[in-house]
């Protein structure tokens, strides 16, 4: 019953979202982000529907929704990417890279580990009868889409923070809504696959739940178009980026030395 | 257990990113305002809080032999008491600055297109690095005491107004009439850079 309530909660919550959208003509502004919250409106009506009518089709078919769901969730990424890092294509590129460069060792460590150990690879993760549960391969599937936006995730908002970038609103609340969606799931999603079944009890509530939080978040943050404040072009700098660069280190080195000398002393 | 583990840490951290995010306040929401609130950060210090004169004030021997000198026993332990704190505060005052001047940095450098991973990487490090010396500075004067060594005093006060120069400097393209920081002129392919 809670469960039904949470998603019915979902719905409406879905609905006012892209009403307020279309009203507020956020639509054409946000559309990576609208595409999502289209999906996941269809989806979970669709479903709802079908849950009700006929719990067998809602087993076989779920699965696929979600997996089309996290697929448009890299929208969120993409439109972020574009609204918050455009403005600063020094910070953007870093922040591709730090992505990038995190994924890549994660990706390493896990392709080597899965060769090193495979057994213990595996534990936690998978069953001995792995290749005919096509549940569990959703799952993994599902959790490795959500780990890569995730790390994306956290590389965009480590440089905006670091920066000290700006946000609007309606960005800020874009990435604390599906940051918040995407970590509670990752950390559910790793400890039902660990925990087993009798984590169930839990996950069927806790990941919905904190779909439905998300869902507020986006709800108020997203009401009225709230632009992403612009650098001020009066505070752009003319001189070259390496010589500042230099310039700051010089100026860290002579306050080190005086440091350095004075804690001698 | 290796993978539950990098998926909960995945996981855990981008709970955590997004906790700092969400309490970030105005303040830290920078542009021209915030570096202007710098620049004046530390006008403020190099014209009220650290003025040499003052800081070898502060730190005279003069004051403690005289204390020493004609007060009980009571009298001098309450006077060094008070000298170590006001000493502190000057460590923590020179704390800020670098902080200062750090904002300041990354508040310019992100305007730039060309910005480099690896020179951004060793620049924090050596921020950190810098703050880490300050912590370290104030372990000595809760340790050694303002009075410890003569030395630290001296290099102290010469590090108090060395540094309020170069943040002076660093700041100095705020001032109407530099257009660029620390005075370098614009050039026609930096320009072109941007």
């Amino acid at each position: 019953m809670l469960t039904l309530t949470i998603w019915r909660a979902a719905i409406l919550l879905e609905a006012a979202i892209f009403y307020r959208g279309f009203r507020g003509n956020l639509l054409s502004k946000y559309p990576f982000f609208y595409t999502y919250i289209i999906g996941v409106l269809v989806s979970d009506t669709t479903f709802y529907v079908v849950y009700m009518l006929n719990h067998a089709a809602y087993v076989k078919w779920y699965w696929v929704s979600t997996t089309l769901v996290v697929i448009l969730g890299y929208g969120i990424i993409l439109e972020v990417f574009k609204h918050v890092l455009s403005a600063y294509p020094g910070v953007e590129k870093l922040a591709r890279v730090t992505g990038l460069a995190l994924f890549a060792a994660i990706f390493c460590f896990a392709i080597s580990y899965s060769l090193w150990a495979p057994e213990a690879a595996r534990v936690g993760t998978t069953g001995p009868d792995v290749r005919k549960d096509l549940w569990i391969f959703q799952a993994t599937f599902q959790r490795d889409f959500w780990t890569v936006q995730a790390i994306f995730l956290f590389a965009i908002i480590g440089v905006v923070s670091y920066y000290r970038i700006p946000l609007g609103k309606n960005l800020k609340g874009m990435i604390v809504g599906y940051g918040l969606c995407l970590g509670v799931t990752l950390v559910t999603l790793a400890l039902r696959s660990y925990i087993g079944l009798s984590f169930d009890a839990a996950w069927v509530f806790l990941q919905p739940f904190s779909f439905d939080v998300s869902l507020s978040i986006w709800a108020a943050t997203l009401w009225a178009f709230h632009p992403n404040p612009a650098p001020n072009p009066a505070i752009r700098l003319e001189a070259d980026y390496e010589i500042f660069a230099a310039k700051t280190r010089g100026t860290i080195g002579a306050m080190r030395t005086y440091l350095g000398k004075a804690a001698r002393s | 257990m290796i993978q539950l583990i990098l998926f909960l840490g995945v996981g855990a951290l981008l709970l955590i990113s997004l906790f700092v995010l969400a309490r970030r306040g105005a303040q830290a929401e920078g542009g021209a305002e915030a570096l202007l609130e710098a620049r004046r950060a530390l006008s403020s210090l190099q014209g009220e809080l650290l003025p040499t004169e003052l800081v070898s004030r502060i730190f005279a021997l003069d004051d403690l032999d005289y204390v020493t000198s004609s007060t009980s026993e009571d009298v001098r332990a309450l006077f060094l008491a008070e000298r170590q704190r006001i000493a502190r505060s000057w460590v923590k005052q020179l704390r800020r600055q670098i902080v200062s001047l750090r904002n300041f940095h990354l508040g310019s450098a992100r305007l730039y297109a060309r910005l480099n991973f690896s020179t951004e990487l060793t620049l924090a490090m050596e921020f950190a690095i810098l703050l880490f010396a300050c912590g370290a500075l104030d372990l000595a004067l809760r340790i050694r005491g303002p009075y410890g060594a003569q030395r630290i005093v001296d290099t102290t006060t010469a590090a108090a107004a060395r540094v309020c120069e170069i943040s002076e400097k660093s700041l100095g393209f705020l001032r109407p009439g530099n257009a660029s920081p620390f005075g370098n002129p614009p050039t026609a392919r930096n320009s072109a850079a941007l």
